[in-house]
């Protein structure tokens, strides 16, 4: 991780309208830097603004107040090279597993031969060789997610925004995409803000864990993993911190209970 | 199993309604020409079958119906994907098109006739008129019902606007577009008689108002078995290759 800062979110509140006229504001005054090559995860409870968050830094979304810079640069429409990878994976159905991976490069004008060469480079970073001629219906989640992966990292990236990306696979196939994008992330080193509500998931993949609480959303505490990898989810010092965040959410329980027992 | 019974349960159907028909007309109190048995009906087929005469008015037929209902395709699907992709332009036309699609196309034949004389061209504009709304309507649901996750994906990858509408909106609205057209294709093919009962002389609305002016009433019938069986394989054809396409873009069907 370098210390070049990479996102700077300053002061920035998002409040939407909804179709009763009445405002919501989902996030209040949120600061937070994210340096060049970090991994950073978004933790919080569902309503805490998170993937607002996220969609603010991406682009998708415009910010009410404050300002959002990348390469400091202020945050516009989104950009090829700040890729957000979905929950629902966003796959087109009606095009291959590699027609799939080419799509940025196609938009980009790159030509087929090279599309090609690029797209077989990273079928083979994630696993899916065999699967080329395939369409997304006929994989299973994890493998729709790592489609949806090597695509984004077609285009060579600078940033991976990561929305809930293993939320709806299994507890299993999610250990080993977490390993698998821990990989990823160290051959390529992107900049990667990934959102969660999973404590495990954060304290298994970020360098620092944005802790988020909700009504409005805003950014509680910053908790650092000062834990080397390939991390261990058995290890004591994984276990501590991981303790530590259950304790933020007030999901430990009370000493005073053993008193009972 | 289940083949099998997909196609011996329809048997027994027919074996039914035939043997009821017949014994109907078994009793006698009809005359022959009122209600004529099925019997004569499928010697009335094997007649003009045999002259060719049968074959002339299904090409015709059939000629005029893809004509009109192409046409309709070619008009409504560019229309449909432009009104469905602006949604301002939807909100202003849609009051008129839901003004128009209640009139039956049968009440523009003084028109059509007025207007497009006699010939092929009144019968294709009846058909053209048929399918089109449900072409339009079933275009502009499926571009407004579009994932925004595609869109949003394609927006991400820098995609131009123009190529937004034509590699994600086009193919993802594509199985739904194909639904409409299977829906107006039995709309349509409904009014294919209505079209061919004044200005023209072939076809199988010819075929049924001609044979009634002769009083072949078995012929009637004929012309109107065909036309079901017809109208039965259209679809089924269409069916089968909506089918197709919605196994290749991955609906779980």
């Amino acid at each position: 991780m370098s210390t070049r800062k990479k996102i700077k979110v300053e002061d920035v509140t998002k409040v939407f309208t909804n179709n009763k006229g009445e405002q919501q504001q989902a996030l209040a005054g949120v600061d937070l830097t994210v340096f060049d090559t970090e991994f950073i995860c978004l933790l919080g409870a569902s309503g805490c603004g998170k993937t607002t968050l996220l969609n603010l830094m991406a682009g998708f979304e415009s910010i009410s107040s404050g300002t959002i810079y990348i390469d400091d640069k202020p945050v516009g429409s989104p950009q090829p090279q700040y890729q957000t990878i979905f929950q629902n994976y966003g796959l087109f159905p009606w095009r291959t597993v590699e027609e799939n991976i080419e799509y940025g490069l196609e938009v980009q004008g790159v030509s087929l031969a090279e599309r090609r060469k690029i797209a077989a480079n990273y079928m083979e970073m994630v696993g899916l060789e065999k699967f080329r001629h395939s369409h997304p219906h006929q994989l299973s989640g994890g493998m729709q997610q790592r489609v949806a992966i090597a695509r984004a990292l077609a285009v060579e990236p600078e940033v991976l925004f990561m929305d809930e990306p293993f939320g709806a696979l299994d507890a299993l196939t999610r250990f080993r995409m977490q390993e698998e994008i821990t990989r990823i992330w160290q051959e390529n080193k992107q900049t990667i803000v990934f959102v969660t509500h999973d404590i495990d998931e954060a304290v298994f993949l970020a360098d620092r864990i944005f802790i988020m609480s909700p009504y409005p959303g805003r950014i509680k505490t910053v908790v650092p993993v000062p834990i080397g990898r390939p991390r261990d989810r058995t290890d004591y010092d994984f276990i501590k911190i991981r303790d530590r965040i259950y304790g933020e959410f007030k999901l430990t329980v009370k000493k005073e209970l053993d008193y009972y027992i | 199993m289940a083949v099998k019974e997909k196609y011996f349960l329809p048997l027994i159907t027919f074996t039914l309604v035939l043997t009821a028909w017949q014994a109907v007309v078994s009793l006698g109190i009809w005359e022959d020409y009122l209600f004529p048995s099925p019997v004569a009906v499928a010697r009335g087929i094997m007649e003009i079958a045999l002259n060719g005469m049968l074959w002339e008015h299904i090409g015709v037929s059939l000629f005029r119906f893809f004509t009109g209902y192409l046409l309709a395709a070619m008009i409504a699907v560019p229309l449909g994907l432009i009104a469905g992709w602006h949604r301002r332009l939807w909100l202003a036309i849609d009051p008129l098109v839901q003004v128009l699609r209640p009139i039956s196309p049968i009440a523009w034949m003084p028109l059509i006739a007025l207007w497009f004389g006699i010939g092929n061209l009144p019968a294709i504009v009846i058909i053209l008129l048929a399918a089109f709304y449900p072409i339009l309507l079933s275009t502009v649901a499926a571009v407004k019902n579009v994932d925004p996750v595609y869109l949003k994906v394609a927006q991400n990858f820098g995609t131009s606007q123009r190529d937004i509408l034509k590699k994600v909106v086009v193919p993802a609205a594509f199985p739904y577009i194909m639904m409409g057209m299977h829906i107006a294709l039995g709309t349509a093919w409904v009014f294919l008689v209505a079209g061919e009962m004044m200005g023209v002389r072939s076809g199988l609305g010819f075929l049924i108002v001609d044979a009634r002016n002769s009083m072949r009433t078995e012929l009637v019938l004929a012309g109107m078995i065909i036309i079901g069986a017809l109208g039965l394989t259209l679809d089924r054809s269409i069916g089968s290759l909506e089918k197709l396409v919605k196994r290749r873009w991955g609906f779980n069907a």
